[in-house]
C-alpha cells in the first residue's frame, strides 16, 4: 500500500460520513482501541480501504513508556489489527498510561532521564519485534512535567531516535503546548528529528484556559500548531500531516476549512524549502 | 532496586495522585498536576455524558457532581477504559442509591440487552435471546424489550392508562 | 386414500411439506405480482431525504423532516411541544417548508402534523408511483388478496377439516392445533405485509441503505450530531429510522415523532426496532470515542 502523503484526517465514527464523501483527504488514522479485534472491520473504513486511502493504525493505550514492559496480547492485537486493515506503520506514544493497577485513561509524561530511556528502548524492542510493520512513536503534550533534571525534549528525542530503530509521528499541537506551558524550544525539537525518521504529522486544536494550554482535540487548530507544520516543511521538505478531532464535532465545512489550513501551511512551507530544487 | 521497579513506583504515586486525588508526590508542582487531574476528570465525566446522553439529560446541573464525587472513589477500570462501561458503573451506583432517574431507565435498558458489565470493569456483548422490561419515561409507560441473536433488538411500549389520563411521551 | 382418513403420523408427514410448499408457492406468486421489479437506474435513485422516507414508509416524512428543522434550529421541541422559531432558514425544500409552515400553523402531536401534510405526502408518494418504486393501487390489490388465500384457504383449510375429523373421531389434536397456530403467525409474518414498495423500490432502498453505510455509521455515534448537515440528517433519519435519536441525546424528540401508545385506548401497543448488528464493527465495544485518550493528548 502506498505511504501517506498530503493531508489526512482521524477516522472516528463521527466522521465516517464526511470521510466518504470527502474528497481532499489523502490518508486516515484508526484508533486501535475502537476497533474490536475479532469483529469485522466497519463497513466505512473497508470502503475507505477499497479506495486505496492509505491507513495508519494508531494505539493510545499500549503504554510503551510504562515501567513494565508492553503486555503480549497488546502487541498481538494491535498486530493483529494492522495486518487486517493492511496499515503502512503502526503510532504509538512515549507516554504511560497505567501503574500500579491504576488506568489513568490518559498519556502521561515520562521523566526524561537515561534510565527512562534505557526502558523504554527495551520496550519499544519488544514492540517492534511482535509488529509486522514500522513503529513510529509520538511526542506527547502535558500540563506538568517530572521534577528534577531531564534532558530537553530535543535530546530526549534524540535519544530515543539514537537508542532504538522507531519512527517519529510528531504532534506538532503537543510540541505547541508544550512551548506555551513549558517553554520548550521548538526549533529545537523540530531539528532533532531528520526526514527520514519522520513518519507523519498531528495537527489538533486546543484551548487556553486558566493560563495553560490544552491540547483538546474539540476545539479549532490555533495559528501556533500551523506555523510548527510550516517550519518543519521548510526545513525537511513535504511531510504528511494528519488532523485529530475527537469531540465536539464541527460541521462539514468547518472540518474542511481546517484541512485546507494544513494544506496551505504545507505549501508555504515547501515554498521556503530550499532542498526543493525550485 | 532496578531501573523497573523505581519507575514503577514513581509511575503508580503519579497515576494515583491524578485519578483517586492522593497526595502529590514530592518534587512535582502540585497546582500543575492538580489541573491535569481537573482535565483528565473532565475529559472523563464529557465521555461518559456522550455515550449516556439521556441519563446526563435527565440528571442536568447534578450530573457533573454527582459524576464528580462517584468518580473520585471509583477510578477506572478495565483494560481498555471505556465510557460506556464508566457509565454503567456510575448508573449502577445511581440505582443502589435510588437515585437512578426514570427519564434514563430507556437508556439502562439499552445498555442491558446489548452488554454485560464485567467484574474488571469491560464490556461483554451479550449473546442470544435477551428480553427485559422497564417501566420508562416520565409516564412510566411499560417497555418490553427484545435483542434477537445477531444484534436485532425490538421493543413494546404499552401503554396502560392511568386515572390521571393518557401521556403521550 | 381419503387424507383425512389417514392417521395423525401419516397426514402430518404429508401435510407439513405441503404447508411449507404453498407458503413457499404464494410467497412467490406474491413476488411475481408486486411489479415492476427491475433494478433501478442510477439516475432514478438521486431522491431527496423526504422521498427516501416516504419510500420506506408514509410516516417518515414528516419525521425526517421535523428531524432535519430542528436540526437546522427552525423547530425545537420544548416539554414535549414542537414550536416553529421565528426567522426559518431562507433556503428550505418545499417539504420542509410545508412542514415548517404546518408547525407553525398550530401545535398538536405528530398524527396530526401528518394529517395536515396529507396533501404533500400523496403528491410524494404519486411520484414515487411514477418512478415505479411504490405499488400502484391494482398491483397492491392484487398482491394483498390473492396469495395470501393460496395458503389460507386450502392449506389452512385441510388442517382445519382434518382437526374437526380428529375431534369428532375423539382423536388428539393438540399437535395439529399448535401447528395451525403457528402456521396462522407464519403465514401473516411471511405474506401480510401490507403493500406498498414494489421489489424495484425494494432494491432501490436497499441499494440506497447500501451506500449510506457510512452515514449510519456517523448518524449512530454519540455526539455526531454536529458533523452532518440538515440533509444528511434527514437521509439518516429517512434510511435508518428515529433509533438514531437516540445516541444524540434526542430521546425526547424521538417519543415526540414515535409516541408510545398513540394509536388510543388502552393498553395499545407500539413497537420499534433499533436496527441490527450492534454488536458488529461500528460499534467498536461501545467505545464512544476518544476513548482512552486519543493522541498525545496534552491535558
Amino acid at each position: 500500500m502506498k505511504p501517506p502523503a498530503g493531508v489526512g484526517l482521524g477516522w472516528r465514527r463521527q466522521l465516517a460520513h464526511y470521510l466518504d464523501e470527502a474528497e481532499g483527504v489523502d490518508f486516515v488514522e484508526v484508533l486501535a482501541e475502537h476497533l474490536e479485534p475479532r469483529g469485522p472491520l466497519p463497513e466505512p473504513l473497508k470502503r475507505l480501504k477499497e479506495r486505496g486511502v492509505p491507513v495508519v493504525l494508531h494505539g493510545v493505550s499500549l503504554g510503551l513508556g510504562s515501567a513494565e514492559p508492553p503486555e503480549r496480547g497488546r502487541l498481538d492485537m494491535l498486530a493483529r489489527l494492522a495486518e487486517r486493515l493492511g496499515a503502512v506503520c503502526v503510532s504509538e506514544h512515549l507516554a504511560f498510561v497505567r501503574a500500579g493497577g491504576v488506568e489513568s485513561g490518559h498519556l502521561l509524561p515520562l521523566p526524561r532521564t537515561g534510565e527512562m530511556l534505557e526502558v523504554l528502548a527495551e520496550n519499544v524492542r519488544r514492540a517492534e519485534a511482535a509488529l509486522p510493520v514500522p513503529l513510529a512513536l509520538e511526542n506527547v503534550a502535558s500540563l506538568f512535567e517530572w521534577p528534577g533534571e531531564g534532558m530537553t525534549e530535543a535530546r530526549w528525542l534524540a535519544g530515543v531516535l539514537e537508542r532504538t530503530g522507531v519512527g517519529v509521528l510528531l504532534d506538532v499541537a503537543n510540541l505547541y503546548a508544550n512551548t506555551l506551558n513549558h517553554g520548550t524550544d521548538a526549533r529545537e525539537v523540530l531539528e532533532a528529528v531528520p526526514r527520514e525518521r519522520l513518519a507523519y504529522v498531528h495537527v489538533a486544536g486546543g484551548v487556553k484556559r486558566g493560563g495553560l494550554y490544552h491540547d483538546t482535540h474539540a476545539h479549532g487548530v490555533p495559528e501556533g500548531p500551523l506555523v510548527l507544520l510550516e517550519e518543519l516543511v521548510a526545513r525537511v521538505g513535504p511531510v504528511p500531516a494528519l488532523l485529530e478531532w475527537d469531540d465536539h464535532f464541527p460541521p462539514p465545512e468547518v472540518l474542511g476549512a481546517e484541512l485546507e489550513a494544513m494544506r496551505a501551511a504545507q505549501a508555504r512551507g515547501v515554498a521556503r524549502w530550499k532542498g526543493g530544487g525550485a | 532496586m532496578s531501573a523497573r521497579e523505581r519507575l514503577a513506583k514513581a509511575q503508580a504515586e503519579l497515576a494515583r495522585a491524578l485519578g483517586m486525588g492522593e497526595p502529590v508526590p514530592a518534587g512535582f508542582d502540585v497546582e500543575r498536576v492538580g489541573a491535569a487531574a481537573e482535565a483528565l476528570g473532565m475529559k472523563r465525566r464529557r465521555l461518559v455524558q456522550r455515550t449516556w446522553p439521556m441519563l446526563a439529560a435527565a440528571l442536568g446541573a447534578d450530573f457533573a457532581r454527582r459524576f464528580e464525587t462517584w468518580a473520585r472513589e471509583n477510578p477506572l477500570l478495565g483494560v481498555e477504559p471505556n465510557p460506556l462501561a464508566d457509565g454503567r458503573r456510575f448508573a449502577g451506583s445511581l440505582r443502589v442509591a435510588g437515585a437512578f432517574p426514570a427519564e434514563a431507565e430507556e437508556e439502562w435498558l439499552q445498555f442491558e440487552l446489548r452488554w454485560r458489565l464485567t467484574d474488571e470493569g469491560g464490556l461483554e456483548a451479550r449473546r442470544g435471546v435477551v428480553l427485559k422490561t422497564a417501566r420508562v419515561g416520565r409516564t412510566k409507560r411499560r417497555m418490553l424489550a427484545v435483542r434477537l441473536p445477531g444484534g436485532r433488538v425490538i421493543w413494546w411500549s404499552v401503554n396502560i392508562p392511568s386515572p390521571l389520563g393518557r401521556g403521550t411521551g | 386414500m381419503n387424507p383425512l382418513d389417514w392417521s395423525g403420523e401419516q397426514f402430518l408427514s404429508v401435510y407439513i411439506p405441503f404447508l411449507v410448499l404453498l407458503l413457499l408457492a404464494a410467497k412467490a406468486w406474491q413476488s411475481t405480482l408486486n411489479q415492476p421489479s427491475e433494478e433501478p437506474r442510477p439516475g432514478e435513485l438521486e431522491l431527496d431525504p423526504y422521498q427516501v422516507a416516504v419510500l420506506e414508509r408514509r410516516e417518515g416524512g414528516v419525521r425526517a423532516a421535523v428531524v432535519a428543522l430542528v436540526h437546522a434550529g427552525a423547530l425545537k421541541l420544548e416539554d414535549g411541544v414542537l414550536k416553529a422559531v421565528a426567522g426559518p432558514p431562507a433556503r428550505m425544500l418545499p417539504f420542509e417548508r410545508a412542514v415548517y409552515e404546518a408547525v407553525a400553523g398550530a401545535r398538536g402531536d405528530v398524527s396530526e402534523l401528518e394529517k395536515k401534510l396529507g396533501r404533500e405526502l400523496d403528491g410524494m408518494e404519486e411520484g414515487l408511483r411514477r418512478r415505479g418504486l411504490l405499488m400502484q393501487p391494482e398491483v397492491a390489490e392484487r398482491y394483498a388478496r390473492y396469495p395470501k388465500w393460496l395458503f389460507f384457504g386450502p392449506a389452512l383449510g385441510l388442517g382445519l377439516a382434518k382437526m374437526m375429523v380428529g375431534i369428532s373421531r375423539d382423536r388428539p389434536v393438540g399437535f395439529l392445533v399448535v401447528l395451525l397456530f403457528f402456521a396462522v403467525v407464519v403465514g401473516f409474518r411471511v405474506l401480510g405485509r401490507a403493500p406498498w414498495r414494489t421489489r424495484r423500490g425494494d432494491k432501490a432502498l436497499a441499494k440506497l441503505r447500501r451506500d449510506n453505510e457510512a452515514l449510519r455509521t456517523t448518524a449512530k455515534a454519540d455526539g455526531a450530531w454536529g458533523t452532518l448537515n440538515s440533509g444528511s440528517v434527514a437521509m439518516a433519519v429517512a434510511l435508518f429510522g428515529t433509533g438514531l435519536l437516540v445516541s444524540s441525546g434526542l430521546g425526547d424528540l424521538r417519543s415526540y415523532l414515535v409516541p408510545p401508545g398513540s394509536a388510543g385506548g388502552g393498553g395499545d401497543v407500539s413497537s420499534g426496532d433499533s436496527g441490527g448488528g450492534d454488536s458488529g464493527g461500528d460499534g467498536g465495544g461501545g467505545c464512544g470515542g476518544g476513548c482512552g485518550g486519543c493522541g498525545g493528548g496534552g491535558d
